[in-house]
């Protein structure tokens, strides 16, 4: 009977600690997920912030016609495609 | 026990491609004819500007933000109002929606003052989409609002979020002769007259060629297709 017993409170022991584990672990779980949200929910809003900011201070950016832009941005992209190129033609020459 | 779960990693592997492939999606809009491009802006959010040159004071702008967010549209509105209303000077209200080339946007308008300390009038368009916050904002003095809204909505009606930035074009014959002239462009990449010349000349063109789509969507081509090669044509059935 004391065996019985033994077993008995052994598994229930066990069982506890499963479902104590388990829900401290939920718990936390829990607790960092509202953090995340919390925190997700205190920073949303920032790109609208930003958008707003930049409108209400044109006078401090500088501008520039598209098309000047344009050529500028393409020949720095075209300047980097072709220094790739030319590193990867010369590294292959090499023996 | 294999044969179970095979399906389930299949359907899985399947979601995972599909979710790749959508990966980088663009976001456009035409902003009004003639405005300027801003060289840069100063917030890490804001992707483009374009503003109304004034020969005085202060100049009209409309810009593009986006920022990741897991909330819905009408918490996002809610979060940017409380964000606008800090300061207890500006007024936030809700205008109602606004149907775009993405999909449905909230516009609401603020009025509140520049840095010059003039009252100002925004309107700022809310779309939520795929996890990102897109926000276009277009900004006057209010006494100019009334005339740049026709404009404003127009560029606001135009926005657009696409995987596939040849999408816009009306048919397959004009992404090909786009694909042709790319690939002519990158061919003369290394000849000395690219920069002076053969650049300007093929902007120049191309901006007429597809001036409906404004200026933002030529600039994104021009940048996505010089760094990577353009996806070949599809081949011809025999």
């Amino acid at each position: 009977m004391t065996r019985y017993f033994c077993t008995k409170m052994f598994s229930l022991l066990t069982l506890f600690c499963f479902f104590f584990a388990s829900s401290v672990g939920h718990a936390r779980e829990s607790i960092d997920d509202h953090a995340k949200n919390t925190d997700a929910l205190y920073r949303t809003g920032a790109g609208a912030k930003d958008g707003a900011y930049t409108a209400t201070s044109t006078s401090m950016i500088a501008w520039s016609a598209l098309i000047i832009l344009g050529i500028v941005l393409v020949v720095a992209a075209a300047h980097q495609s072709l220094a790739k190129t030319t590193s990867s033609s010369s590294s292959t020459d090499v023996q | 026990m294999f044969n179970k779960v095979l399906p389930f990693l299949a359907a899985l592997f399947i979601l995972i491609a599909i979710n790749s492939l959508q990966a980088h999606e663009y976001a456009f809009f035409s902003p009004p004819k003639e405005w300027l491009i801003a060289k840069q802006t100063s917030s890490p959010s804001v992707k483009v500007c374009f503003l109304q040159k004034e020969k005085r004071g202060f100049s009209p702008s409309i810009n593009l933000a986006t920022e990741p967010t897991t909330v819905s549209l009408n918490e996002y509105a809610a979060a940017v109002r409380q964000i606008h209303e800090e300061d207890g000077k500006s007024r936030w209200r809700k205008l109602g929606t606004v149907q775009t080339k993405a999909g449905e946007a909230l516009l609401t308008q603020i009025d509140c003052t520049s840095d010059q300390n003039e009252s100002m009038r925004l309107l700022q368009l809310l779309l939520i989409h795929n996890g990102k916050a897109y926000i276009l904002t277009a900004g006057a003095l209010k006494e100019q609002a009334a005339e740049l809204y026709p404009q404003f909505l127009s560029s606001f009606r135009s926005f657009t979020i696409t995987s596939d930035l040849l999408s816009p074009l009306p048919d397959e014959a004009s992404r090909q002769k786009l694909l042709l002239q790319i690939e002519k462009l990158k061919d003369s990449l290394s000849l000395p007259s690219f920069e002076k010349k053969i650049l300007p000349a093929f902007q120049k063109k191309f901006s007429q060629e597809h001036a409906d789509l404004g200026g933002y969507w030529q600039l994104l081509v021009l940048q996505e297709m010089i760094k990577s090669p353009p996806p070949s044509p599809p081949a011809k059935a025999s």
